[in-house]
């Protein structure tokens, strides 16, 4: 699962480097235009009433941001250890009274709760924890993902023969089925690329298939043990069956 | 975040570019309490240049408002301040919190003025 952290001091001046973190995150998780703006807004909320609230702007604390995407869903955990402040206890301001008696407080919290899917908080004797989350549309993928490679699967030439698998992977890919029909060699460098290939797509819930073995080289799946690991087929035709009975499963 | 002031016989205009944030707002509050020093109740927000608007942005504008009113010439004459071309995000801000109908809104600065 992606992930990444950042640290930050608890001022005003920090919400830039704040706002780069998110886009991070954002960006990775490809997601829309606009909810990649109602992410941005909820955490700049939420660092801002850290900040000027839990801080209450004294100039000595940080912030710890964390985000993390998994199964369509983007989150995003701010921990500060100011005094407790649970801002899902504050109550939502009426936003259909009339000017004269509309309070100007409240909007941060009552807009961290509309941007996002889930707002929840946490507090302990040391710590506030808010955990933001936003489901996002996946992008569409195609649904296998078929390759042929060929000759030696070696130290030499198993980087170059995998370029196009991997650049799948980073596009985005969760299904992948690889056919060994004209592999006619196979070392442990390529073993670990496919394992890595592998380890990758269980991590994003996708699943990896071979088909086509030569002799040969299912002898090497066999002795090192990976038969029982990887998902093998004999012709493409059954793995691509094999994936579409799960798939309707 | 940036504002530039310009002065007009009917109102005083401030175009505001760039991000209204929690770090900018109280830039904001600062130049309109300095034209309310000055006796200036008649203030347009040109916001079409803004990018991005947050909470304690739109605290300022709603206690500015409240100020703005405050100053009555007759009784149906008086201070306010009102808004000129929000972005979609900005609108979009504005319709989640209600803000849409808490201001007098005008597609551009020119008319926004011309109101006054």
């Amino acid at each position: 699962m992606p992930s990444a952290s950042l640290t930050v001091p608890a001022q005003l001046d920090s919400l830039a480097v704040i706002s780069e973190f998110v886009n991070s995150a954002t960006h990775r998780a490809q997601m829309s235009e606009r909810e990649a703006w109602q992410v941005q807004l909820a955490v700049d909320e939420a660092a801002t009433n850290i900040i000027q609230h839990a801080y209450a702007d004294a100039a000595t604390g940080v912030i710890q941001l964390k985000w993390l995407i998994e199964a369509g869903e983007l989150q995003i955990t701010l921990v500060d250890n100011g005094r407790p402040f649970d801002p899902t206890q504050v109550p939502a301001p009426d936003i259909h009274s009339p000017f004269e008696d509309r309070q100007a407080g409240g909007l941060g919290i009552y807009l961290m709760h509309k941007l996002m899917d889930t707002v929840a908080f946490n507090f302990d004797d040391t710590a506030n924890t808010l955990v933001l989350c936003k489901r996002f549309a996946e992008p569409n993928v195609v649904a296998v993902q078929r390759f042929a490679l060929e000759g030696r699967l070696d130290a030499r030439s198993t980087a170059s023969a995998l370029a196009p698998v991997n650049a799948a992977l980073t596009a985005g890919a969760r299904t992948i089925l690889i056919d060994l029909q004209q592999v006619t060699f196979l070392s442990s460098s390529g073993l670990r690329a496919l394992l890595l290939v592998r380890r990758e797509l269980n991590e994003r819930h996708g699943a990896l298939a071979l088909c086509g073995l030569q002799p040969q080289v299912e002898e090497v799946f066999a002795m090192t043990g990976f038969s029982q690991v990887f998902e093998i087929f004999r012709t493409a035709g059954d793995a691509l069956a094999h994936i579409e009975s799960r798939d309707r499963a | 975040m940036e504002i530039t002031h310009k002065r007009m016989n009917r109102a005083d205009l401030l175009s505001i570019s760039g991000r209204l944030d929690a770090m900018h707002a109280p830039e904001l509050k600062q130049k309109i309490e300095a034209l309310f020093a000055e006796g200036r109740y008649r203030i347009v927000l040109d916001l079409s240049e803004l990018e991005y608007v947050a909470s304690p942005g739109l605290r300022v504008l709603i206690e500015a408002r409240k100020k703005a009113r405050d100053w009555k010439l007759t009784d149906l004459e008086g201070g306010d301040i009102r808004l000129a071309g929000l972005p979609d995000r900005i609108r979009e801000v504005f319709d989640l919190t209600g803000f849409t109908s808490l201001f007098e809104i005008f597609p551009n600065a020119t008319e926004a003025v011309g109101s006054f």
